[in-house]
């Protein structure tokens, strides 16, 4: 006879390991990452402060994990969206946007750790969440007109530029929405056309740029 | 496999079980470490051993390796199990340490006169305490020279009637200006506390405090000694001792001294023999074979009693058993009518 882990303390663990990760949001959310304990998490998670080292080896090694689990799945939705055909060819990141906002107000305080940790004080979380956000500027470079390679100017870096600064203001009109209350459908509408009407502004414009 | 060599593979299992009971480890023990331990007597520790090897292992499990998770959830978990024991309910601090242990604690204590004066500079010179000093020696004047806030009177007192004529204004007026008073003058008041605080560091002051004290908690039980602590304290205080410890066995410090210290310890025994080692530590050879003994028989036990021994024997005869060069030893014979092998596995 071979005893093995027994599922149900598998699923338990994973179980744990979610609520940790889950307690980390919440608690970022009001304190930021870096001001955050171990202990505190813990405690959030509703576990003995001894047993968190069961599931990560310190605080650091829990916000990789949680950038990884939690929000590399939420913005690899934004990925896909990002090369999605659009419905209104006006609006070539129409759906981009609206899922922006919608995962904005499902997880308001995820969000808050996305905004938060790209300019944080944990230099290891700033950088995976920068990582990630590259793939969605590297996701949105096919919306980009094509550039005009005639006049030899760097191609690369201004999609690069401005694909990046997409990116910046897509998560700005994620801010503006954290501000608004939850039924203030107006504040929304304003908010989604606004970003719309910046996008567009700033897609169009990026041939200018290489002028 | 043919039959005659089936024959003699089990009647080998069969043979090999018997020899690796219980009973017959015991015997093998004591030959095993009677020999061993006379193999070290003529082994120096340089020769089983490097300062280098044995740096490896510090640096591979001590200061490397990531520590399970279970173990520091077994650590809180047990911590907590002996704070909640009824023994520490019921055990009084004395019994632990006996008034004649705390003496000479004390003792030596009063003795480090110069590491007392040393943190006691420390202290004093710090600026939280020149700030903690200077507002409250403003809060006492104004508690005896002005009413009290909420308006209560005090007790009558040596300064009850200038209390009461200079009123509620005028105290809060007189407080704003001791606190300017003393904030501006922090920093001779804090020497001057400091002097005053050496008084207390005179040997009787100390021994009169330390047996005072002792006085007070020697007969506490321990759940009442502890009782400002509670389970989700001690919890943190383990991951806090687990958290230092990380970070010191990772720091240079650590390293250079367990560098020092083992080549201490070679410079010491490198050129012994082992056994002498073994006999400073207090490690005898009746020690070990009583150990094993107590250890793994059981443990054998359960291993052959759950089939485990007999998988192990089968496997390693079974290489043998089935090689060609055996079966060309083996001439070609009707196999035996019936199995001598008392074992019931099978191949």
């Amino acid at each position: 006879m071979v005893l093995r882990q027994k599922p149900e303390k598998v699923e338990e663990r994973e179980r744990i390991r979610l609520s940790l990760l889950r307690a980390t949001v919440m608690l970022a959310a009001r304190h930021g990452f870096a001001g955050l304990g171990l202990r505190e998490v813990a405690r959030g998670a509703d576990i003995a402060p001894t047993s968190f080292y069961r599931h990560f080896a310190d605080m650091e090694e829990l916000g990789l994990a949680l950038i990884d689990e939690l929000i590399g799945p939420l913005l690899a939705r934004w990925n896909e969206l990002a090369n999605a055909p659009s419905p209104d060819p006006r609006s070539p990141l129409y759906a981009l946007i609206d899922q922006a906002l919608q995962s904005t107000r499902d997880e308001p305080e995820l969000m808050r750790f996305v905004l938060a940790e790209r300019v944080g004080a944990v230099p290891t979380c700033r950088i995976a969440l920068h990582k990630k956000l590259d793939q969605l500027a590297e996701a949105l470079r096919p919306q980009l007109p094509p550039s005009r390679p005639a006049r030899g100017k760097r191609e690369d870096s201004t999609l690069d530029a401005v694909a990046s600064a997409a990116v910046t203001l897509l998560l700005q009109g994620c801010a503006d929405s954290l501000e608004l209350v939850d039924d203030d459908m107006e504040g929304r509408a304003r908010v989604r056309r606004q970003l719309d009407l910046q996008l567009r502004r700033l897609l169009s414009t990026r041939s200018d740029a290489d002028e | 496999m043919n039959e005659h060599v089936r024959a003699l593979y089990e009647a080998h299992v069969a043979h090999e079980l018997a020899e690796s009971r219980a009973h017959t480890f015991e015997t093998r023990v004591d030959t095993l470490a009677s020999e061993v331990f006379d193999w070290l007597d003529d082994i120096r520790l340089d020769e089983l051993i490097t300062p280098a090897q044995v740096m490896g292992v510090i640096e591979r499990f001590v200061i490397a390796m990531r520590i399970s998770g279970g173990i520091t959830e077994l650590a809180g978990q047990m911590s907590q199990t002996v704070f909640r024991s009824p023994v520490t309910t019921e055990t009084r601090l004395d019994e632990l340490l006996p008034y004649e242990n705390y003496r000479d604690y004390a003792d030596k204590v009063e003795s480090l006169q110069g590491a007392q004066r040393e943190v006691l500079r420390l202290i004093t010179e710090t600026r939280a305490f020149r700030a903690l000093l200077t507002r409250a020696l403003a809060s006492s004047a104004v508690l005896l020279l002005a009413p009290r806030e909420d308006g209560e009177q005090g007790r009558a007192g040596p300064f009850t009637n200038a209390r009461r004529k200079l009123g509620r204004e005028l105290g809060e007026k007189l407080e704003e200006r001791l606190s300017r008073y003393f904030e501006q003058r922090a920093l001779s008041l804090a020497r001057r506390a400091a002097q005053q605080a050496e008084m207390l560091l005179e040997p009787e002051t100390l021994r009169a405090i330390a047996d005072e004290l002792w006085d007070a908690i020697g007969s506490m039980r321990l759940s009442a000694l502890f009782s400002f602590l509670t389970v989700s304290d001690l919890e943190d205080f383990v991951v806090l001792s687990y958290e230092t410890w990380l970070t010191f066995r990772k720091t240079a410090f650590f390293h250079e001294t367990s560098v020092q210290v083992v080549d201490a310890f070679f410079a010491k025994y490198g050129s012994e023999s082992v056994q002498a080692l073994l006999e400073d530590m207090g490690v005898t050879e009746s020690m070990v074979v009583d150990e094993l003994r107590i250890l793994f028989a059981p443990v054998l036990a359960l291993a052959e009693r759950t089939g485990l021994r007999e998988r192990q024997i089968r496997q390693r005869l079974l290489r043998f058993y089935e090689s060609e060069g055996l079966q060309a030893l083996l001439p070609l014979q009707p196999a035996p009518s019936s199995s001598s092998s008392s074992s019931s596995g099978e191949l």
